[in-house]
């Protein structure tokens, strides 16, 4: 039965046996060639992702080439380290609308032309902020992957902000966050849920930012971010895909050489003291129409010892129709029209979140108590081995199908993968030690993880009630 | 629940021909990617000038170059020039058919231990009696909640546990089953999904919590500006056709009965026109003996119901249907009519001409209402070519202020397509968007088990998927200029806005008439204070 539960994702890479059969093509793996027959067996090869080249340019922009030729297609992924994390006080919002602004032109690539010149070549982009990172990518044919390199190198290079097209873009930002946020139900409660959850201001404000500061924010202060952050230093280029490594790394080092470093950006403070007493909000809501809540934790971060263990949690709560907050609540006591739980994972300190839209019939503290009971049963006893497994192949899941964040068969997905763990965490090939990691958590790790996050002192909860009267059901 | 830390930039419309891309839902597991795409519209800027501040006028030559101690480099001036693209070729697809009609294709792709399946059934929501909207959907939604052999909680622990997904979803025209699963199960996921599919016992007390639990689902809708301005713009262009319906009502819905579900199934479930396809990592020799045993001899064709054809519902001239929203900080747009079927021999030109005018970033309608306007944060246009026509609609959502001069932009954008040829640079960027998304588009399992199933069910020629490129690439702009005054009816355009009634209404009536509805759906009796000439 559909229901409204998202699937968590996980950053993952599970890559098996790439083994392509191209009618064109060489197999890239050719010792992989003899399983070419599908037989039963499930076999993982590792590396997950394989890497061709891995080199730093003297200027310190770290690139990552992982040939495929099993499709005429060329996916690149540059991240920069810097987040909403870094922003400071009185200027939230501003990587967000800085990201925006990297549309907006440079030395030889006028306002809205990076759009054009990648989806006239038949390819597609994107880009986005996060709390710790901001990435920028685009997937094309493989023949125009020079195209990617000019644009890419030009906007790290030489952006051009002007007072028109920053205008343009705040007003532009403001109305994504209306859209996505404002005009929404409950999600202008959910931004107010990390509000309270963190300590720290810089893990606490939104990405999205306040009016009132993109408001305040002038074109020095984004010059002035450009010039700290978008430094080749500060960047992690990974480029997967059908095209030849020798030739590419002449390509980067022609168009990226001759961008200077920049002096290294301060680290963010991004700590968070333990929380000793429980947090709570009560949040009116104009636009929704059933009442519901968010029980959150404080959590570690991105490939914490725990985190393995707590990636499983989260699959055993909320993945799939079988999962135990799915049945109990909205098969079984029939309180929920929604119940799930996902890890918002960080770099650094992150959190774990349930979310609940309860029924007529129910209070939220009801609700909340047949929530805690299901959390409890966890610290309690151990899941089974089947459970177990269950969570398990759930990771697998998340690596070999089609459309997760952490699919393996997306190019852009790998490039992805390949540039944020070695952005965080200096070393691109972590993902076949991750996999290991997930595979040998037990179920006696899974119980010991849920003791230490899920106590009443680490939770903040925050309720959202209906503002406006119910709307009758009546359409004609 | 919103992803939150991802702002991604972009609204991404992967197509703007709406065909069958909700249904493989279940395979899909991560948010919509939200892209941005621009299209300047072949405007070339005037040589950059330096803009002086004129709030600090002694700021005279504001830098705008942040790198300032980077050296011109002249070669970086124009882009690369690039090589030819690398030949693409389809993977190889085997075709068959059972004796009792129903259609199957095989991709094997040993690349991941992974594998996906969809069944597709040419029966969909359009056949819902009036009084029984929502039949078509809870039949397909009840299948995983019970069969003969297993409770709906034993089809999810094996689905969860094989590292799968199934589910069973209905549009207006088909109701698609999709499947998939580790490699490594595969023949549990075959079980399973034929199992669903040939037993289920729609459970009562599964039914009836299904029925609570969707009018629940229908409240919440009726607080969502993007739904509710689908739902008026749908019942003004379709009146009583089956394409005006966007989702049941709760009493309608109340209605159903365990024993409707049973005979939805048991009469139109049927395997002839239907469609199977399995993509991935499996041999096809067992995979070909595993189908004929659970989808040949046992499974009997029958007759399918012939489609009712629409009458075309004539709007009487250019008409205003808002939707008061009180509070909402945007205004939700949707302005057009009624289209064109899938197998219009104008399908591919209109699929151009849509990508021209709001396909994408590099599109007019976001390059002027988004890039240079700043009223939103996308405005995009898309074609729903169903099996009979659907509609053709150009939407935005904007700030609330702005509702009057977006309007203005969106009528500007479609006159302009319909009078003036377009250029041929927009024409080659819109056709070499198209040809990319198609390609880029069967990287995975899902998009090309998407594709396939789009052929067999719309009846496509099977030569489709190889002729894909050449046919977008043989549209010329005269086309474009016939197809637009074809796809757009600018003198009957059905503007449906969604928003604070309060704030627009003054404004909207120089454009049309306006006809006021609250969220329920009722007629308000609020009237337009003055007759604009």
């Amino acid at each position: 039965m559909r229901t409204i539960k998202t699937m968590r994702t996980f950053r993952l890479a599970l890559l098996s046996s790439i083994v392509c059969v191209c009618a064109q093509g060489n197999p890239i793996l050719a010792q992989a060639a003899g399983e070419l027959v599908s037989t039963d067996k499930f076999v993982l090869h590792k590396p997950l992702i394989p890497i061709t080249q891995d080199f730093t340019l003297d200027n310190g922009l770290r690139v990552i080439l992982s040939e495929d030729h099993c499709a005429p297609v060329a996916a690149l992924a540059l991240v920069y380290d810097v987040g909403a994390r870094n922003e400071r006080k009185g200027r939230s919002g501003f990587a967000h609308l800085f990201e925006h602004m990297m549309f907006e032109g440079s030395e030889n690539v006028a306002k809205t032309e990076h759009f054009k010149y990648i989806e006239s070549a038949g390819g597609t982009l994107n880009a986005s902020t996060h709390a710790d990172f901001t990435n920028y990518f685009e997937k094309m044919p493989s023949n125009q992957l020079e195209l990617a390199l000019w644009l890419e190198s030009d906007r790290m290079r030489s952006l051009k902000v002007t007072p028109e097209n920053f205008e343009n873009q705040l007003q532009t930002v403001k109305e994504e966050k209306r859209s996505s946020i404002d005009n929404q139900p409950y999600a202008p409660a959910e931004l107010k849920l990390d509000e309270l959850a963190f300590d720290n201001w810089a893990n606490a404000h939104p990405v999205i930012g306040d009016f009132q500061d993109l408001d305040n924010s002038s074109i020095e202060d984004v010059r002035q971010f450009f010039r700290t952050y978008y430094a080749p230093n500060n960047a992690v280029m990974a480029i997967v895909g059908d095209f030849d490594s020798t030739a590419v790394h002449k390509m980067v080092e022609k168009y990226f050489a001759t961008i200077p470093r920049q002096p290294k950006p301060e680290t963010p403070q991004v700590s968070e003291p333990a929380q000793k007493a429980a947090k709570y909000l009560k949040v009116e809501d104009q636009h929704a129409q059933m009442p519901g809540f968010w029980l959150s934790f404080k959590a570690p971060g991105k490939r914490d010892p725990d985190y393995y263990a707590l990636n499983l949690l989260q699959n055993v709560l909320s993945a799939g129709d079988s999962s135990r907050l799915y049945q109990r609540m909205v098969k079984g006591d029939q309180i929920a029209l929604t119940a799930s739980a996902g890890y918002e994972e960080r770099r650094g300190p992150s959190v774990f979140e349930t979310f609940v839209l309860y029924k007529p019939g129910t209070t939220a503290d009801q609700a909340r108590e047949v929530l805690w009971s299901e959390i409890n049963k966890l610290k309690k006893d151990p899941v089974s081995q089947e459970e177990l497994e269950k969570a398990k192949n759930q990771i697998l899941r998340s690596l070999f199908a089609s459309n997760t964040s952490t699919s393996l068969q997306r190019s852009l997905g790998r490039a992805e993968m390949l540039a944020e763990y070695a952005s965080f965490f200096g070393n691109p090939s972590l993902l076949d030690q991750d996999v290991d990691a997930y595979l040998n958590v037990t179920a006696a790790d899974i119980q010991r993880v849920a003791g230490v996050i899920f106590t009443k002192e680490n939770s903040t909860v925050v309720d959202v009630v209906p503002a406006a009267k119910k709307v009758s059901l009546r359409v004609d | 629940m919103h992803s939150r830390h991802i702002h991604i930039h972009f609204h991404f419309r992967h197509i703007t021909v709406r065909t069958i891309l909700s249904f493989l839902v279940a395979l899909s597991t991560v948010p919509q990617a939200w892209a941005q795409s621009a299209d300047s519209a072949g405007k070339k800027p005037a040589s950059i000038t330096v803009k002086t501040s004129t709030a600090s006028g002694a700021e005279s030559i504001a830098p705008e170059n942040p790198s300032a101690q980077v050296k011109p480099e002249q070669w970086r001036k124009n882009p690369p020039t690039v090589p030819p693209p690398r030949p693409f070729k389809l993977p190889a697809i085997e075709n068959y058919k059972l004796d009792n009609g129903l259609s199957v294709q095989l991709v094997e792709d040993h690349r991941f231990p992974f594998m996906t399946m969809a069944l597709g059934i040419k029966i969909g929501s359009a056949v819902d009696p009036k009084d029984k909207l929502g039949l078509a959907d809870m039949t397909a939604g009840m299948l995983n909640e019970g069969t003969t052999t297993r409770k709906s909680k034993e089809i999810a622990d094996e689905v969860d546990f094989i590292g799968g997904a199934l589910k069973a979803t209905s549009d207006y025209d088909f109701t698609i089953l999709s499947g998939s699963a580790l490699s490594k199960y595969r023949d549990r996921l075959v079980n399973i999904l034929s199992e669903v599919i040939f037993h289920p016992t729609f459970p009562e007390n599964e039914l009836s919590l299904a029925k609570t639990n969707l009018i629940e689902e229908l409240a919440m809708k009726r607080s969502e500006p993007d739904f509710l301005v689908e739902e008026r713009f749908n019942k003004v262009l379709f009146g009583n056709h089956p394409y005006a319906v966007v989702a049941p009502t709760p009493a309608t819905v109340e209605r159903l009965t365990r024993k409707d579900l049973q005979d939805f199934h048991d009469t139109y479930y049927l395997p002839n026109e239907s469609t199977l396809v399995v993509v991935g990592d499996f041999d096809s020799a067992k995979i070909k003996d595993m189908i004929a045993g659970k989808f040949g001899a046992t499974w009997k064709s029958g007759t399918l119901p012939l489609a009712e054809t629409p009458k075309a519902v004539r709007q009487d001239s250019r008409k205003i249907y808002l939707v008061n929203r009180p509070g909402s900080v945007q205004s939700s747009i949707r302005i057009g009519n009624v289209a064109i079927a899938r197998n219009d021999p104008d399908y591919f030109p209109m699929v151009v001409a849509n990508q021209i005018l709001g396909g994408a970033a590099h599109s007019r309608l976001f390059l002027n209402i988004r890039e240079q306007k700043g009223y939103t944060y996308g405005a995009y246009s898309s074609v729903s070519a169903h099996r009979q026509p659907g509609s053709f609609a150009a939407e935005a959502n904007v700030r609330t202020e702005v509702t009057a001069a977006s309007l203005q932009e969106f009528l500007y954008e479609l006159a302009r397509i319909r009078n003036v040829k377009v250029s041929d640079k927009e024409l080659a960027d819109g056709k070499s968007y198209l040809v990319g998304s198609f390609q880029l588009g069967l990287e995975s399992q899902s998009g090309l088990a998407q594709r396939l199933l789009e052929e067999k069910l719309f009846d496509l020629p099977s030569d489709y998927l190889e002729t894909y490129t050449s046919k977008v690439m043989a549209v010329n702009t005269d086309q474009i200029r016939a197809v637009a005054r074809k796809l757009i009816d600018e003198n009957h355009l059905v503007i449906a806005v969604v928003g604070d009634s309060q704030k627009i209404l003054p404004e909207l009536q120089y454009f049309a008439p306006v006809e006021v509805y609250d969220t329920s759906g009722k007629l308000s009796s609020e009237a337009p204070t003055i007759n604009v000439e």
